[in-house]
């Protein structure tokens, strides 16, 4: 079977030089003041692999992105606000979008494929779902494979008003729970991020058709726990299925969809 | 022209807000819609609504605005022939793949996009312009300088919301229901977790609900800076907040339009919108960040009240006999308010009221009960009566 590679988000600077060393592993880097939900950003001089922009921008966060793509050295881009495919249409790097829970069927897929490299797909789908998606799709897909799942993103500093309400002392970082679900609040200066608590891993990935790579998003962890998730040991790492085997359901008289 | 926008669930709400100076009216479907648990309407229901609507030189808006599942797509086709045979004035979407379909079935259908997709930049707003989106319907983040660059950039139809409630989230950008209840946020099943509390150990709740949005304060500058639809949130809203708060922004935008709002009109206008909501309610992006004063901590505890008293069924100009149904308690001696879209709001002091046979009662205490008034001022059927809380100015 072909080796597929890892896209693996830097959240964690030491590990750098070790991920270098791996064969199939690439590194994407947040890029600094382009995201939320990150402990280290980079910039753009200090990205030499694939540069990370999850949040969603201004006219004016364009300009300023177009100047500093303008002197980069990067090999792809991830992104998430569509404003920015015109941008780097010209531009020669591989082009991914992130399409943070917008992306859930084959048709937007292949829509969206016609303006960039790959998408990462979603966690919001059943294991059911996401086959069906990579048969369909036109192009490979890069699988969204491990991780802390961004169930929530806010242009709001919740944490700030949080602390100011309460007095108390303001943390970036905050544990929550409601009832037996654990949530992580991680608020930056353009806003806040409510992440799960338990890690996200995609049951037998290696098994999915159509992929291109696959994608890990590691927030938090320490660099040996890195290193053996990439190994696929994940016995120390609390993780869950999120809605893989579970399907969502949006019609409340007896729980039933209108599908 | 500027366009105030009405949220509507059901017919009759439609009609009110139609009958107090809403331009258009957005509702869902029976389905497609985020609004998955709301009555929503058939497309017989969305026939009638459309014909009313035009008829009164007015516009309807269908939302088909779920993030699609590969599940969801049967019966899609259909529905978008028969919106367009109907006649409806745009479809409201998020997804491309809605966008795609209506192109290539050549349906003469506009397509708004929605907030869903959260366009905050005229690239975005370029994107789906490109797919042949007529309208976009900004994030709710959009700044005011956001809101200008986009519209001078792109010339596209701006679509802003005005009133109503918020996300703590982008819209679309947030699956808490989904973890939390299995309930999809995106294909309009949302549980509003942003609305309960989040338990921090050792220290109090974490609570994340923004205030509702009220823009009271900035129409002026958003009418100023080409802002083509002005948005209120609430399609499951009652029809005495749609009354209320689609009266107050017209007649707001009209004064406002003819140069003749006062400062004391404003305060008055905002406290009525206030009461009416049962929560606060502020400017929230458009002019700085929400910080602190932006937000809500009373939790799921929010206040009621029972200040709608009545709808006004049938006014008899020579007997001034007006027949209402009863929404909340009233009783003799109770001093109330009327309200409609073509008089100003007066004030009323109960001395009688009589039941169906004409026979004197004390109050009006069972919901729905049919009562009549003497009112000596003219009144319209779907006037309504409401407690009074504040002096009219």
């Amino acid at each position: 079977m072909e080796r597929k590679e890892k896209l693996v988000v830097v959240t964690n600077k030491e590990i750098i030089p070790d991920l270098r060393d791996l064969n199939d592993v690439r590194l994407v880097y947040p890029l600094e003041s382009f995201c939320i939900g990150y402990p280290y950003e980079f910039s753009i001089t200090k990205i030499d692999d694939y540069a990370l922009i999850n949040r969603l921008l201004t006219d004016q966060d364009l300009k300023k992105l177009k100047k500093i793509l303008a002197q980069s050295k990067i090999k792809g881009l991830i992104f998430d606000d569509l404003g920015i495919i015109e941008l780097v249409k010209d531009l020669d790097v591989e082009k991914i979008l992130l399409l943070n829970h917008l992306g859930n069927n084959y048709r937007s897929i292949n829509y969206y494929l016609d303006y960039v490299d790959s998408i990462i797909t979603s966690s919001d789908i059943t294991i059911m779902e996401l086959n069906y998606l990579l048969e369909m799709s036109k192009k490979p897909l890069i699988l969204n494979t491990f991780g802390l799942i961004p169930l929530m993103y806010s242009r709001r500093a919740l944490l700030t008003n949080y602390s100011k309400h309460n007095n108390l002392k303001y943390a970036e970082v905050l544990d929550t729970t409601i009832n037996d679900k654990e949530f992580k609040f991680w608020e930056n200066p353009y806003g806040t991020v409510v992440y799960t608590q338990k890690y996200y891993f995609l049951e037998n990935y290696a098994d999915f058709p159509n992929v291109l790579a696959y994608y890990y998003n590691p927030v938090f962890l320490s660099k040996d726990e890195i290193l053996n998730v990439l190994k696929d040991n994940l016995d120390k790492i609390n993780t869950f299925d999120f809605l893989q085997n579970e399907k969502t359901y949006f019609k409340l008289k007896g729980g039933e969809n209108n599908d | 022209m500027i366009e105030l926008l009405a949220p509507a669930g059901r017919l009759e709400n439609i009609k009110i807000a139609f009958h107090y100076g809403a331009d258009a009216v957005y509702f869902g479907g029976q389905r497609f819609s985020l609004r998955a648990n709301a009555k929503n309407l058939n497309l017989e229901e969305i026939a009638v609504a459309t014909d009313y609507a035009h008829a009164l030189g007015k516009k309807v808006y269908v939302a088909v605005n779920i993030v699609f599942h590969d599940s969801d797509f049967d019966g899609l086709e259909d529905y978008l022939k028969s919106l367009a045979n109907i006649g409806v004035d745009a479809i409201i979407a998020s997804d491309i793949s809605v966008v795609k379909l209506v192109q290539e079935l050549a349906l003469p259908l506009e397509v708004h996009l929605s907030t869903q997709a959260s366009v905050l930049n005229s690239g975005s707003a370029k994107f789906w312009q490109k797919l042949g989106v007529k309208r976009i319907v900004l994030a709710r983040e959009a700044s005011r300088e956001d809101i200008i660059s986009i519209k001078k950039n792109t010339g596209i139809d701006i679509e802003c919301f005005i009133h109503g409630a918020m996300c703590t989230s982008f819209s679309g950008k947030c699956v808490l229901s989904n973890y939390v209840t299995g309930r999809d946020a995106n294909r309009g099943g949302c549980a509003q977790i942003c609305r309960w509390n989040f338990q921090v150990p050792d220290n109090p709740d974490l609570l994340i609900t923004p205030k509702d949005l009220n823009m009271v304060p900035f129409i002026k500058d958003m009418i100023d800076i080409g802002i083509n639809s002005f948005k209120i949130e609430g399609r499951m809203r009652s029809i005495y907040y749609i009354a209320t708060v689609i009266l107050v922004y017209r007649r707001l935008i009209d004064k406002i339009l003819t140069n003749s709002l006062t400062s004391r009109e404003v305060e008055y206008y905002l406290n009525i919108l206030n009461r009416c909501a049962n929560r606060d309610s502020t400017p929230q992006f458009y002019d700085k960040l929400p910080s602190v004063d932006e937000q809500y901590y009373l939790g799921r505890e929010e206040l009621s009240n029972q200040d709608f008293l009545g709808i006004v069924l049938e006014y008899d100009a020579k007997t001034h006999l007006a027949k209402i149904e009863q929404r909340n308690y009233f009783k003799v001696g109770d001093t109330v308010q009327f309200f409609g879209p073509n008089h100003e709001t007066f004030d009323y002091e109960i001395k009688a009221i009589y039941d169906e046979d004409l026979k004197p009662i004390d109050v009006a205490r069972h919901p729905q009960m049919i009562v009549y008034l003497k009112i000596d001022k003219a009144l319209e059927k779907d006037d309504m009566m409401r407690l009074k809380i504040f002096e009219i100015i």
